[in-house]
């Protein structure tokens, strides 16, 4: 009750202050100090947003679709190649080195040449989101195993467990948590992911729609799909942060 | 003989850390190892459990030499080892899933052990939710699936405040008589070591070796009686002298 109480207090004070920068936007551009085709007025945007909402739908429900795909496929390869680090130790450190160097690239560089590789289609779109929706995964899960308490692994051991057992019954559950945290910045990546990839080619997807805007110097819709792809992205975090409450009920009570 | 351990020797990085251990443990007997912190009863006890080998000696069970063979000697620890993220139930019922048992069943089973534990109504209860001898009855119910034969029990009530520890301690000899498990209880509290056990091992010196045994008789008192005996008070000044060394 106490713990609700303090949330609303926060909250309440980022709304006035997300209230009053809205505010002095409306007034900047809405008098005309700065002028409305170069920075549209928040009521503006909200006007494109909403006229614009039935396209807006269509093209987001593609880049979904490829930011799901991407990050599914992630999700796969990070277990896969997690459990195989933890398991085999040459192969963690054969690759651990080469996981933090991928990170280091560039996306918004690889990108063109990802679409010069695979095309048009889905497939560039599909791989950056992999690229960069897997490394947090895999860290947050090989940092959780290592959390695992070893007299816990010694007590599996002495009742007769494989290494499959103590992965399932130990390793896996105890790197929940860190694994959620790599998840939640993995589902931001995956959706802004996709948008940047059709940035660079494509027919449809919110970032087609944002190069198509731009050219057309539509400011408003522009700032409309911002505002779209920072809601969207806030309500997948809520939607992995309500799976993480299912997956991890013990942590209710506490 | 239910547990045997002869002549185990276990050195660490060439020094040694305790040498030639003999002790017995008999069918539904529960005998205490005593001896100050440091003097080599966790090294003994990873080898009596089968988790480590020793440099030489054998550890039996039943006769057979089970030496650095885990599974067949259950053990509890100080810490629970609980797992948070399980409910009781799963908790306990572990031991049979990872011998193979289905989910289903090995949930039944352990259930039907709940009651004579103390635990009825807190199966689906996470391990946080329940007070600290509560845990200690969950982690001692696992700790009987895991196996009927031979328990070690490394210092398993020193985490709990002196009244619970009590409670505790009548709790333990009750269920342990009913159940009829041979016990090997590692503790420096000596106390503790005459309340519950039937002989006492004593184990002192570097490297570690057992030094004397003692068995206790109680001649049929209670528990408060026996503890407020003078006989008590002996044992108990033959230990203290003991462990001076």
């Amino acid at each position: 009750m106490r713990k609700r109480w303090q949330n609303i207090i926060r909250f309440k004070w980022s709304a006035l202050f997300l209230i009053a920068v809205l505010l002095g936007w409306q007034f900047l551009s809405g008098s005309g100090i700065v002028p409305r085709l170069i920075l549209p007025s928040p009521l503006q945007v909200l006007h494109a947003l909403i006229s614009e909402f039935g396209v807006l739908m269509v093209h987001a429900r593609i880049t979904l679709w490829e930011a799901f795909i991407g990050l599914s496929l992630g999700l796969i390869l990070s277990f896969a190649l997690a459990v195989m680090m933890e398991r085999w130790e040459p192969v963690y450190q054969g690759l651990y080195p080469i996981l933090v160097i991928t990170q280091t690239i560039p996306v918004i560089a690889i990108a063109p040449l990802l679409v010069l590789w695979l095309g048009y289609g889905i497939a560039p779109k599909v791989t950056l989101v992999v690229l960069v929706c897997f490394f947090p995964v895999v860290v947050g899960l090989l940092d959780g195993f290592k959390t695992a308490d070893r007299d816990a692994i010694h007590l599996l051991s002495a009742m007769g467990a494989n290494r499959w057992q103590i992965m399932r019954h130990i390793k896996l559950p105890v790197a929940m948590p860190s694994f959620f945290a790599g998840l939640k910045i993995a589902v931001a990546y995956s959706f802004v992911g996709a948008v940047i990839a059709e940035w660079l080619g494509g027919n449809a997807g919110l970032g087609v729609y944002m190069t198509r805007v731009k050219k057309a110097y539509a400011f408003d819709k522009m700032f409309a799909v911002i505002l779209l792809i920072i809601l969207i992205s806030l309500l997948l975090m809520a939607v992995t942060k309500w799976i993480e409450g299912r997956v991890m009920v013990y942590r209710n009570y506490k | 003989m239910k547990l045997q351990a002869c002549r185990i020797c276990q050195s660490y990085h060439g020094l040694p850390v305790i040498q030639d251990i003999d002790l017995e443990v008999d069918e539904g007997e529960v005998v205490s190892l005593l001896g100050p912190s440091g003097v080599g009863k966790t090294t003994l006890f990873n080898i009596l459990s089968g988790i480590d080998k020793p440099d030489s000696g054998q550890v039996l069970i039943d006769d057979e030499d089970m030496t650095g063979q885990a599974g067949r000697v259950s053990y509890m620890l100080q810490k629970d080892l609980l797992f948070e993220y399980k409910t009781v139930i799963d908790n306990v019922a572990l031991p049979l899933i990872i011998k193979g048992v289905k989910k289903d069943e090995a949930r039944k089973e352990a259930l039907a052990h709940f009651d004579q534990f103390g635990l009825q109504g807190t199966d689906k209860f996470y391990p946080n939710q329940l007070s600290g001898g509560m845990r200690q009855r969950a982690a001692l119910l696992r700790t009987y699936l895991f196996s009927q034969d031979v328990t070690l029990l490394d210092e398993p009530f020193s985490s709990l405040d002196a009244i619970t520890k009590r409670q505790m301690h009548q709790w333990y000899l009750e269920i342990i008589h009913t159940l009829q498990m041979a016990t090997l209880l590692i503790t420096h509290d000596i106390d503790e070591a005459l309340r519950l056990s039937d002989r006492i091992y004593l184990m002192t010196g570097k490297p570690g070796r057992i030094t004397d045994m003692l068995t206790i008789r109680r001649n049929g008192r209670s528990e408060g009686a026996f503890e407020t005996s003078p006989e008590f008070m002996a044992y108990k000044i033959k230990i203290l002298d003991a462990l001076k060394c």
